[in-house]
């Protein structure tokens, strides 16, 4: 009995200590890890915090020295002849129409296409796959004198030309951003197979055979068992290619030409900044003049004001996708 | 005959290895189309164009003239730039990427668990990915020149002052009397620490979901056995991202030779749009991805053995 106790004392005693040194280490590590989390958060938070509070200041602050990043006279002036000036609400229309489309078939297609490499034996599949690298490779500056071609005179085979008589023109509308995403092609668009090909290969084989035992068809095993294993990944996808193409000046440029999306509506504005006063219109033309262009501050903070127009979207994107990140995978326990 | 061949194969159901075949066309076919039909006019144009002494004519068009490998030769021997900016840009790589593998998975790691504010944290590492990409990458090497954006002066101002802090250290590491170089090899990277940290931003993502969608039971499994942190990290976590530890390293080799600051690249341009001498650009172009192609089938090549798959 009284050995029993002894025992008994003892071996809490010893667990009391385990714990004690397993919190320590909690402690600990969890304090290295603040440190470094703080650290590098501030790195990346200095520029954009530097950036954000300019675009709401005014003239004066910019000289006064006791101001740093609180500004002390706040205006929304600044903003509100960005968003003027750059055409803010059609650009973001347009904007939000060709982003959100091309990232839905982009997803789409590039996880086919991932699939189709990771799970499939068939011809050619080696060949095909180095030509997908490829294509991450060849920056899109090596083809786009051909592209803008291609898309000016656009035609399949000559199937257009004989139904209409002429190959149509493309350019200016939102055609090719969508052609290129549904193919696979977009921006980045090789990364993104690839990623998706090295994440399938991944994942069990098990979970794919079992369904297909209990009869279910090739594509129907994809969408149900792959692809909520596979949600993190996507939604990584997702954000990806939906902040590429937001920020994309290139194929923008290349395709459109009347019609603006926010790249191009924010080098129309920096054009009106740098004093190419020529194309402005009577309006905003009145309202440049309030502000004193030959001050590189005064351009700075107007220029911060656009950026600011271009980013607050991409935030709040990422507000609503976060939860992916964020949450781990027991919402989706398929896996394993 | 035809008919009753193509009746007579259809009687047959197909082999489980044709169907296999059938299904992996079917699933890469929206690829195949885009391959055919938008990309592989442009891309055979560009390896004509390097193999052609382009004219341009004052109407819009062009002009070719088979010139066969002068283009090559011309930018690996004659061109006094070239050769230089090569060799920078692979030294630029070897040193590079490492430090950014390294890092944004040592990141991931700090972000795979939830704690207290980890939201915030995601979401502020979730901005290198917008400021390292199309109009605002643009913005710091374009506008740059004119100084006149903030962002830009900031960044720099914020690598200034991280640089300002491994001076301090540099000289303490010097008086415990340790070599030059093992020094700035530990100080190189945090000097450039903002670079380091703007050009890890997807990286970071990709492993972070590498991490995630690892499954919690084989953890599980592992504790019921005894498995501690530490073999847990090395039986399971991290067999389980080297798929896309490959696709971090090939990101990685592509994003710093394409990336537009690179040297080679806007020299191609330059050779393009400036000197109207498109053949030679693209030549160098072609040069240029053939080294980006061997770097990675090597890289592809070491690691095949390590990746762990399901298959």
């Amino acid at each position: 009995m009284n050995v029993k106790t002894a025992i008994l004392q003892r071996a809490s005693e010893s667990r009391r200590l385990r714990r004690v040194e397993r919190t320590a280490s909690q402690v600990l590590g969890g304090l290295v890890k603040a440190v470094f989390l703080i650290g590098f958060s501030f790195i990346i938070l200095y520029p954009v915090i530097t950036m954000i509070s300019k675009a709401f200041m005014q003239q004066q602050d910019v000289y006064d020295n006791t101001v740093l990043w609180i500004p002390r006279h706040f205006t929304l002036e600044n903003l509100t002849f960005a968003y003027k000036s750059m055409g803010y609400l059609s650009a973001l229309i347009n904007s939000l129409v060709v982003v959100t489309v091309t990232t839905l078939l982009q997803a789409v297609s590039c996880m086919l296409v991932g699939y189709g490499f990771a799970r499939f034996r068939f011809r050619g599949k080696n060949l095909f796959f180095a030509l997908v690298l490829l294509t991450i490779m060849v920056p899109p500056q090596q083809i786009m004198t051909q592209l803008y071609l291609y898309f000016k005179d656009f035609d399949i085979f000559g199937i257009v030309e004989a139904v209409s008589g002429k190959p149509i023109n493309l350019l200016d509308s939102f055609w090719p951003f969508f052609l290129l995403a549904a193919t696979g092609f977009g921006i980045k668009n090789g990364l993104f197979i690839f990623i998706f090909r090295q994440s399938f290969r991944g994942m069990p084989k098990e979970t794919e055979e079992a369904a297909m035992v209990d009869g279910a068809g090739t594509f129907r095993t994809f969408w149900q068992i792959m692809l909520p294993g596979a949600s993190t990944i996507i939604a990584t996808v997702v954000l990806f290619s939906f902040v590429w193409g937001w920020n994309d000046t290139f194929y923008s440029g290349l395709f459109l030409q009347q019609t603006k999306m926010l790249p191009q509506a924010f080098e129309l504005f920096n054009s009106y900044l740098s004093g190419n006063k020529g194309m402005v219109g009577g309006e905003i033309a009145t309202q440049l003049s309030r502000f004193n262009l030959e001050d590189t501050q005064v351009i700075a903070l107007l220029r911060n004001a656009g950026i600011f127009l271009i980013m607050t979207p991409l935030l709040a994107f990422y507000a609503v996708t976060q939860r992916f990140f964020v949450e781990s995978i027991e919402r989706s326990g398929l896996v394993g | 005959m035809s008919k009753a061949a193509v009746l007579g194969r259809r009687k047959r159901p197909l082999s489980l290895r044709a169907r296999e075949e059938l299904n992996g066309y079917a699933f890469i076919l929206p690829w195949l189309i885009g391959l055919i039909a938008l990309f592989g006019v442009p891309l055979i144009m560009s390896v004509v164009f390097a193999l052609n002494e382009v004219k341009i004519i004052g109407t819009g068009g062009y002009t070719l003239e088979f010139a066969g490998i002068e283009n090559f030769v011309h930018a690996l021997t004659k061109d006094a730039y070239y050769p230089k900016y090569l060799a920078e840009s692979l030294l630029n790589l070897l040193y590079n990427v490492p430090v950014i593998i390294v890092f944004s998975f040592f990141v991931a790691m700090l972000l795979k668990n939830k704690f207290r504010g980890s939201a915030a944290v995601n979401a502020i590492f979730f901005l290198p990915i917008i400021l390292s990409s199309g109009l605002f990458l643009q913005m710091q090497t374009n506008f740059g020149q004119d100084t006149t954006t903030t962002l830009d002066a900031a960044m720099s101002s914020a690598a200034n002052l991280s640089a300002l802090k491994s001076v301090n250290m540099e000289k303490y590491l010097l008086e415990m009397g340790l070599s030059e170089d093992f020094i700035s090899i530990i100080t190189g990277p945090i000097d450039r620490i903002y670079t380091v940290i703007s050009s890890s931003g997807v990286q970071i993502f990709i492993f972070l979901a590498g991490l995630k969608s690892i499954s919690p039971s084989l953890y599980e499994a592992a504790r019921v056995e005894g498995g501690n942190g530490w073999e847990m990290f090395w039986k399971i976590t991290f067999p389980m991202v080297t798929p896309l530890l490959l696709v971090n390293l090939v990101y990685s080799i592509v994003d710093t030779f394409t990336s537009v600051g690179n040297s080679v690249m806007d020299y191609a341009y330059k050779q393009a749009f400036t000197e109207m001498n498109f053949g030679l650009s693209n030549a160098m172009c072609w040069i240029y991805l053939a080294i980006l192609g061997v770097c990675i089938a090597v890289v592809a090549g070491i690691m095949s053995k390590r990746i762990f798959y399901y298959t």
